[in-house]
């Protein structure tokens, strides 16, 4: 008998099938992804990087940068935490419902507590542990919060505040995500390092900002001339032994591009998709978001 | 191994001392693609240590702007993949089907056409990667200008394969044909894909890393899969026929169906379902893998003798470590102390140069003389290069694995910085250099050797072409 057409078919089968899941079925998913509202602040995310800073990911595409960073951060798991906030006035019923969640406090513990909210006092613990937590607080007349913290090396690392979600690289083209960290995580990095001028220096001589680097130096993106034949817009500035005296380096169109993009990558805001909080700040206003997003008001 | 002469192929050309039959004219073409193959093989080592060096001394070769090191590193891997492996593959693959029929086949010109297209898409596709053109996608870097330039010259070898198999004398078709028939097949669907999602219309956002991630995986699992153990199983020595075959579908079908999903991180910024698919589905590639290792061991791992039977043997005992390795890696969360690590690369070296590297080179030192007609000029070069090559990969690869390692518990403790992490790598990076050295050397012999077997056929076919322009009536002994 001849199998051929029973072996084509099967193969063929198998084939399109992980087409159509990992080609097709992605495309139909996230083609409609659209920007969404941040929480809080409630703004659009994400908008397109600025001109120059699309420039600089060609640039940053051309050099092959996405060999040694790459742009996700991981997160390992979440944390809930509750944080008291305001200790309302009845000190007895509050006094009793903390002795509920923790045995250890007294009442000297607790006029501490009281001096120096808002104040963490469940810590690691699950969702409804800590939804239970806050709403035993609010009856007895107090206020307090949830606090959710996304966890892991990333995160401890000061990478990011949250993971990598698909909406972070949606106005992005080509996405370079990366596979290897010789480097850095760069997702966040205009986040860590906002400076335009650093990241020029750190481009022109890795080692001056970070020493012991193993980052090789991108000095093609620098002219190197004499001062005063041309004007110049802003020379670097270097530690003094890099340039020869009477020389000074000018970063090229390309160099200003990639450092504009480096700054621009920031993916911090709060998403519902992955939420965390902010730590309530002591006056107990605003968020204290820092993004990309503007600020609206 | 001490094979000195050619033994005469079955049906195809052959050196013979009365008289010369002069080779079927797809014969010269499919040469000079294998040897074309071997020049970028050359050229991809090159690259690959330019590459390496810049771990030791960041400031090697930094001032140029064509020689960086995403360029260069990018460049070296393209030579290898785009320069060698696809054409070598699909040049075995040709000779494989045209093996099966006598008769003259036709239209030769195309295996030219195609060896021309394919070429002159690399070299366009490499100028343009040191220029600054690469596309940024793992696997892919090819500038998008070059990749119709490509797909013509394979479409022109592809459907030339076809009809030569359309030709063959009998309807059946070994194993190891339906995994090169596959191979051809499926590589131009996910090119086609991956052309037109990622540089015609390109998708939005992450949809971009899935289809390259979905691309990567194809073509390092399931082509690469499919391409080297067609090459591997037709020096099998093929005792029990029978169980051989039931086996060997199963393989083919359980590697088509679970290889082709693998590829998706862990960690990816994509909905979840698709990271989960494919780590289960690299788990079942556990399966088509047991498949080979018993396949090798009913046929008691005998190899037909051939100069390339050393290649062969390695060659299979990596595709059973490489598969292993990759579908356990799946387990155990294993993945979260490898992700971002050295390991990946080690990992895809072994895949991508231990197995499938080493079954080319296997076909090559054992059917070139066949379709050619002549014999290795310098056979004690192949066991050098067999040698040069083992030593290299050991020491490419454990030092590389090592590090990933290392680099993976330093990384999940925060307060190690990330230049110590870095640092603590280069001790590992060092060896790995070395092995490279080693490979490269291997390429230079094995250059050496395609290139005086290639003057020699080239000579000889110079010389019959002088004898019929000199005596148009001289007996001559056609195919």
């Amino acid at each position: 008998m001849n199998y051929g057409p029973l072996v084509f078919l099967a193969a063929f089968l198998a084939l399109s099938g992980s087409w159509v899941g990992f080609v097709v079925a992605p495309n139909f998913q996230l083609s409609t992804l659209q920007e969404t509202n941040t929480i809080g602040a409630g703004v659009t995310y994400p908008l397109g990087r600025p001109g120059l800073a699309q420039q600089g990911l060609q640039v940053y595409r051309a050099n092959g940068c996405v060999s040694c960073h790459s742009q996700m951060v991981v997160q390992e798991r979440t944390m809930c935490e509750v944080s008291l906030t305001d200790f309302g006035t009845n000190f007895v019923a509050v006094e009793s419902a903390l002795r509920g969640i923790n045995s250890n406090y007294n009442a000297q513990v607790i006029n501490e507590l009281k001096k120096s909210l808002p104040k963490t006092i469940v810590f690691d613990t699950t969702k409804q542990k800590a939804d239970a937590t806050v709403k035993l607080i609010n009856q007895a007349g107090a206020k307090a919060q949830v606090v959710v913290t996304p966890s892991g090396s990333d995160i401890a690392r000061g990478w990011g505040r949250r993971r990598s979600v698909a909406e972070d690289y949606l106005y992005d083209d080509p996405v370079m995500l990366g596979g290897l960290r010789v480097g850095p995580d760069l997702a966040n990095l205009g986040s860590r390092l906002p400076d335009v001028n650093w990241h020029l220096r750190h481009l022109y001589a890795p080692q001056t900002e970070i020493a012991n680097s193993t980052m090789p130096p991108y000095r093609f993106l620098f002219e190197t001339r004499k001062i005063g034949s041309v004007p110049v817009a802003e020379p670097l500035n270097l530690p003094s032994g890099l340039v020869p005296t009477g020389y000074e380096v000018v970063p090229k169109p390309e160099a200003v591009a990639l450092a504009q993009y480096l700054v621009s990558l920031r993916a911090d805001v709060q998403l519902y998709s992955t939420p965390f909080s902010t730590p309530p700040a002591a006056s107990g206003s605003g968020s204290g978001i820092s993004s990309n997003a503007p600020a609206v008001k | 191994m001490s094979q000195k002469k050619s033994s005469p192929p079955k049906g195809g050309p052959r050196t013979v001392e009365a008289g010369y039959h002069s080779p079927p004219s797809w014969v010269f073409p499919l040469l000079s693609l294998v040897a074309g193959g071997i020049v970028w093989l050359v050229i991809s080592s090159g690259f690959g240590m330019v590459a390496s060096i810049k771990f030791h001394s960041a400031g090697f070769l930094a001032d140029f702007e064509w020689l960086t090191y995403g360029r260069v590193r990018a460049a070296g891997s393209t030579a290898f993949i785009y320069g060698f492996c696809i054409p070598a593959a699909t040049a075995f693959a040709l000779c494989q089907f045209a093996s099966l029929s006598r008769s003259r086949l036709p239209l030769p010109g195309l295996v030219l056409i195609g060896t021309v297209f394919w070429n002159l898409g690399v070299l366009v596709g490499v100028g343009g990667i040191l220029g600054g053109d690469l596309s940024g996608f793992d696997h892919l870097e090819l500038p998008g200008y070059s990749l119709p330039i490509l797909f013509t010259g394979f479409l022109a070898l592809g459907v030339w394969g076809c009809l030569a198999l359309h030709q063959r004398e009998n309807s059946g078709l070994e194993i190891e044909h339906w995994f090169s028939l596959a191979a051809l097949f499926w590589f131009a669907w996910i090119l086609t894909t991956a052309t037109l999602l990622l540089h015609t219309f390109p998708l939005r956002g992450v949809a971009q890393s899935i289809v390259s991630w979905w691309f990567t995986g194809n073509l390092t699992v399931v082509w690469m899969g499919l391409a080297g153990l067609g090459a591997v199983l037709s020096l099998v020595r093929k005792s029990t026929t029978v169980v051989n075959r039931n086996l060997g579908l199963f393989i083919f079908w359980t590697l088509l169906l679970f290889g082709s999903w693998v590829g998706i991180p862990a960690a990816a910024p994509v909905p979840a379902w698709m990271p989960v698919l494919s780590k289960v589905f690299t788990a079942l590639l556990l399966v088509p893998v047991l498949g080979v290792f018993v396949l090798l061991a009913r046929s008691r791992f005998r190899f037909i003798d051939g100069q390339g039977s050393g290649f062969a043997k390695l060659s299979a005992v990596m595709f059973v470590v490489f598969g292993l390795i990759l579908s356990i890696s799946a387990f155990f969360g294993f993945e979260k102390l490898t992700q971002f690590t050295w390991f990946n690369i080690a990992l895809e070296q072994l895949g991508s140069y231990g197995f499938f590297g080493f079954a080319l080179f296997a076909v090559i030192y054992s059917e070139v003389p066949h379709f050619s007609g002549f014999a290795w000029p310098f056979p004690k070069l192949i066991k050098a290069h067999l040698a040069l090559g083992a030593i290299g990969l050991i020491l490419a690869v454990l030092p590389l694995m090592a590090a990933g390692l290392v680099q993976g518990l330093d990384m999940s403790n925060p307060t190690v910085t990330m230049v110590d992490v870095a640092r603590n790598t280069l001790k590992f990076l060092r060896p790995a250099t070395l092995g490279e050295l080693f490979i490269g050397i291997g390429h230079l012999l094995f250059l050496v050797n395609i290139s005086f077997l290639v003057a020699n056929f080239a000579r000889r076919k110079a010389t019959v072409l002088m004898a019929r322009l000199h005596f148009p009536g001289a007996a001559e002994v056609q195919s």
